[in-house]
């Protein structure tokens, strides 16, 4: 009951909006364009993605076992336009645990718009004595445009369709939107904001900040509320691995941490569509 | 003066060389026509979306709509408008009105509408939305020649079908005599037939049944429910106007007299000053809002006098009372919806007749312009509202008058506007304002208004808090500052008092509105601003033996941006909080978003708009506004609430002189299973709307 407790009162809800340590070291901002996870966190960004990569991650929720994260998203370019996406997560214990898989598709329609959708299976293991496993189904969609070289706009809806996970009391999965702002104020330096609302539900801020500070090395720095978390994290970068660690601070519970590494085979080159 | 590279052609030397002028600009500039005509309506939308996203009362916007559509298919005569025909644009600042008036006298006529650009005070951004409109074309009038205008003026009929389901609840009810029993079908029609030739000679009627209104039956044996028809001929010399069937009239800034709603606070932050716009035939469908009968405008040299009478029966609750003489009827208030279902809407219908008449004089100066008016007001019923002490200075009786004087001053950058206002019973009331222009990039407006709590408010629109001016003082003061081409900083602050009861508050009451808005353009295809408006009020805290006053606080703060994605397609995203404190010190809170994609080809036939919304608002008080866009001639401003999603499209064919559109709305509710209350109650969470408009023009 306590883990059943943490899973849903802390960040690592069911049915998790985004993954990996670039995430939450931005305030768990999903849509950011450098974020390796895309293919997991967001099809608007995916499109946008500059050459094929896989990454691992793995998050420690406050210590605690049985509340962690295994991740793991990889993108594969079909085209100069074309992206495909794969994403899976598991979280929980033995009593209680879900499996995410996601396969996405994503497109550059312009030089300044993309969008993507992603197919989503999600494998619902409540306590086996009591219930049966679900096995759900349901989409994302997301877009991701730039207003001019210094603004950008992400949109993305989770479960529009809003599935049902039981009859008894009408229980569905939550249907999310993401809506972000990223400014970028220099050449090193990127803010953003993401408004997470979960329908019918509670609103929820997260801001992040984003600093180039050598060619290798990149600091993220972020907080999302209620109750505030701030976070930070690094991002160093050789010519084809990158490794990302990041931690938050949950106000009462513990610490946050997150570590990933992404392979990256090639060199990205900018293309012109 | 910002440096204009567009302008460079038109140094003060060449400026003078009029013929090499014009081939200049027509060489420049030779595609704007089209590219302005298909932005146009954009244009408008958001024009008309400024001042209605931040309207919270409840107002029939279906008139604006038509003052706007008004001046989009009537275009205006750059060679002999006035200052105030301008103004009645909604969108020039007097300073800019007055320039193109300069620029006519110093220059002569103009010789092409392009010609606009050589004025400094004319933006870019203004001549977008000014060339649509504006026409240099000339037309003597000759009533001799009536007949061929009539066979030669362009003639358009347009029919609107929309309904929507699942039915409400009004449609299924138990019987058939049931007082809120809709015996109509469940659609709605309009049927709308307008002519113009040259903006001198326009006629057209308009014929509209809502949903659930009877159709060639029963109360409607004629068939429709409404029905409205306009003759109106405007020309030089010394008559200048003419108006038979319904028609508005409005002078000075809306105190003696002014049928059809006004634009009141709103985003467009200088939109203060009311044009004097005098008589204009009325083609919208709001049934009650117009004058019926004839009106006529004489002219000569700076002087004009314009004399107006008319007649009608509007809806209302009648009442019958005993007296020392026996039994009186009397009206105890006006009905404005308009709707005719249920057999209490019927007993409502044209339960009153109304009679008005008026005079005005105006005295058309360079500089200053003075205008009289007076009207007399008469009701068949004598008027006796409800014995609550928030009415007991409202108008009673059967008849009333008003006489106002009006004037519009300039001195050099200084516009000095205003109007006061006497009549029957202490209704007086006066505005008065300055609009003052702080070097080019700077202006400001002030005003003050004062309407005592006598003030009649029926046929006025002057700028006020409440949707009518009655019981209220307060000083306005709004700002623009163009920092620069690319960043525009607007605002207002309104302060106001209510010096008497009104229906939400017992006692004195006073409140602060004020906005500001910070919009950044960095190039002709991408937009975006910041918008935050907060209002503070006091309003009834209620409790069980009396009401005190607290105060209640809305704040909706706003991120919008809008670009081109594709040469074709057309991006716009809307992120909108809104707070409510109510005077319990409870917070109401939500948030819409909303993305539109927007598909037009330049010369293509299909063009199409769609936008999905997602909204979650806890209250009804803090709900939020978005124009959507709809069918020709009709917006549609829903106010957000609960929590749901909103997907419309809309279609458009246009080829030649056909028109179809076609809009589709669904509306998803998350946190409900019911919309709406009382007989217009929908047993479902989900909403299917569809409007469907042909409009066909000929000659």
């Amino acid at each position: 009951m306590i883990l059943l407790f943490c899973a849903f009162n802390c960040k690592a809800t069911i049915f998790p909006s985004s993954q990996g340590a670039v995430s939450l070291s931005l305030g768990t901002i999903s849509s950011f364009k450098s974020d390796p996870f895309s293919a997991y966190n967001h099809q608007g960004s995916l499109a946008f993605a500059k050459q094929n990569s896989i990454s691992l991650g793995f998050q420690s929720q406050y210590f605690v076992e049985g509340l962690n994260h295994a991740c793991l998203a990889a993108n594969y370019k079909v085209s100069k336009t074309q992206v495909l996406g794969l994403g899976y997560s598991f979280f929980g214990n033995q009593h209680y645990n879900e499996g995410l898989l996601k396969l996405s598709v994503a497109k550059k329609f312009s030089s300044n718009f993309g969008g993507g959708i992603s197919l989503d299976y999600l494998r619902l293991q409540l306590p086996k004595e009591n219930y049966p496993v679900k096995h759900l189904l349901n989409f994302e969609a997301a877009i991701y445009s730039s207003f001019n070289s210094n603004f950008d706009f992400a949109l993305q809806v989770i479960n529009p369709a809003r599935v049902s996970i039981s009859n008894y009391n009408d229980e569905r999965l939550p249907f999310i939107t993401n809506t972000s702002f990223f400014y970028k104020s220099s050449s090193k330096i990127i803010l953003m904001a993401e408004w997470n609302q979960i329908m019918n539900g509670k609103g929820n801020l997260k801001v992040g900040v984003n600093y180039q500070a050598t060619k290798n090395l990149t600091i993220k720095a972020g907080v999302f509320n209620k109750p505030a978390n701030p976070s930070f994290g690094i991002n160093y970068k050789t010519k084809d691995i990158t490794v990302n660690l990041a931690f938050a601070m949950h106000p009462y519970l513990n610490a946050i941490s997150a570590g990933a590494i992404t392979f990256s085979p090639g060199i990205a080159k900018d293309e012109k569509i | 003066m910002l440096f204009r590279p567009e302008l460079l052609p038109f140094h003060p030397v060449l400026q003078k060389m009029k013929k090499f002028k014009l081939f200049l600009v027509l060489l420049l500039f030779w595609q704007f026509p089209y590219l302005a005509k298909a932005q146009s309506d954009e244009e408008q939308l958001k024009k008309l979306e400024k001042y209605l996203e931040n309207t919270d009362q409840a107002v029939d916007y279906n008139d604006l709509i038509d003052q706007v559509n008004y001046s989009s298919t009537n275009k205006i005569n750059l060679n002999k408008v006035t200052p105030f025909e301008l103004l009645s644009l909604n969108f020039l600042t007097p300073f800019q009105a007055r320039a193109i008036i300069k620029h006519r006298m110093e220059y002569g006529d103009f010789v092409s509408t392009l010609e606009l650009q050589t004025i400094d005070e004319i933006t870019n951004e203004i001549l977008k939305l000014l060339i649509p409109l504006v026409t240099i074309s000339e037309t003597n009038f000759e009533f001799k020649q009536m007949g061929q205008y009539f066979k030669k003026s362009d003639k358009d009929l347009i029919g609107l079908f929309s309904s929507s389901r699942p039915i409400s609840k009004g449609f299924e009810a138990l019987t058939a005599d049931s007082n809120l029993y809709f015996p109509g079908s469940p659609y709605r029609y309009q049927i709308r037939f307008k002519a113009n030739y040259n903006n001198s000679l326009l006629y057209g009627f308009n014929a509209e049944k809502d949903e659930g209104e009877d159709f060639f039956t029963r109360s409607n044996h004629l068939g429709f429910d409404y029905y409205s028809a306009h003759f109106f001929i405007s020309k030089k010399g010394f008559v200048k106007k003419i108006a038979l069937g319904d028609f508005q009239a409005s002078f000075g800034q809306g105190l003696t007299i002014a049928s059809g709603l006004g634009f009141g606070k709103s985003a467009l932050v200088m939109n203060v000053k009311r044009p004097n716009i005098g008589l204009r035939p009325y083609r919208a469908f709001n049934e009650n809002e117009f004058l019926r009968g004839g009106g006529i405008t004489l002219g000569f040299k700076k002087f004009e006098s314009t004399t107006f009478i008319s007649r009608n029966k509007i809806d209302g609750n009648i009442d019958t009372i005993a007296t020392e003489n026996g039994f009186e009827t009397i009206s105890t208030s006006f009905a404005t919806e308009g709707f005719h279902r249920t057999k209490l809407e019927i007993s409502k219908e044209k339960n009153i007749t109304k009679t008005l008449a008026g005079q005005n004089f105006t005295y058309q100066g360079k500089n200053l312009s003075l205008g009289l008016t007076a009207i007399f007001n008469a009701y068949d019923k004598p008027m006796q509202l409800d014995d609550k002490i928030y009415n007991r200075y409202y108008f009673s009786g059967t008849n009333f008058y008003k006489t106002g004087l009006n004037f519009n001053y300039y001195l050099k950058n200084i516009n000095l506007f205003g109007e006061a206002t006497a009549g029957t019973n202490k209704s007086n009331g006066y505005i008065a304002g300055a609009y003052i222009s702080i070097g080019k990039a700077i202006d400001l407006v002030i005003a003050n208004r004062y309407y005592s709590k006598q003030f009649i408010w029926y046929n006025t629109n002057a700028f006020s808090e409440n949707s009518n001016p009655n019981n209220e003082r307060g000083t306005y003061v709004g700002l623009t500052c163009n920092f620069s081409k690319k960043l525009t900083f607007s605002g207002f602050l309104d302060a106001y008092k209510l010096p008497w009861y009104s229906f939400s508050t017992d006692g004195q009451g006073k409140g602060i509105d004020y906005l500001t808005e910070l919009n950044y353009k960095p190039g002709k295809t991408s937009l975006f601003y910041l918008r935050l408006r907060t209002k503070q009020e006091l309003i009834n805290l209620e409790s069980e033996n009396f009401n005190t006053l607290n105060w209640y606080e809305k704040t909706n703060f706003r991120i919008h941006t809008e670009f081109i994605i594709l040469p074709t397609i057309n991006f716009k995203a809307r992120l909108e909080f809104s707070k409510y404190i109510t005077p319990h010190g409870n917070i109401e809170s939500g948030n819409l978003v909303y993305t539109d994609f927007i598909y037009r080809k330049f010369r293509s036939p299909i063009s199409i708009t769609s936008r999905i919304a997602f909204f979650n608002v806890s209250d009804y008080n803090a709900r939020i506004y978005a124009v959507e866009n709809d069918v020709l001639y009709s917006w549609s401003v829903p106010g957000f609430s609960g929590s749901g999603t909103k997907f419309y499209f809309l279609g458009k064919y246009h080829f030649k002189d056909l028109i179809i559109q076609c809009r589709y709305a669904f509306t998803n509710y998350y946190d409900r299973k019911t919309i709406g209350s009382g007989y217009s109650l929908i047993n479902a969470n989900k909403l299917h709307e569809i409007n469907l408009l042909i409009s066909y023009g000929f000659n």
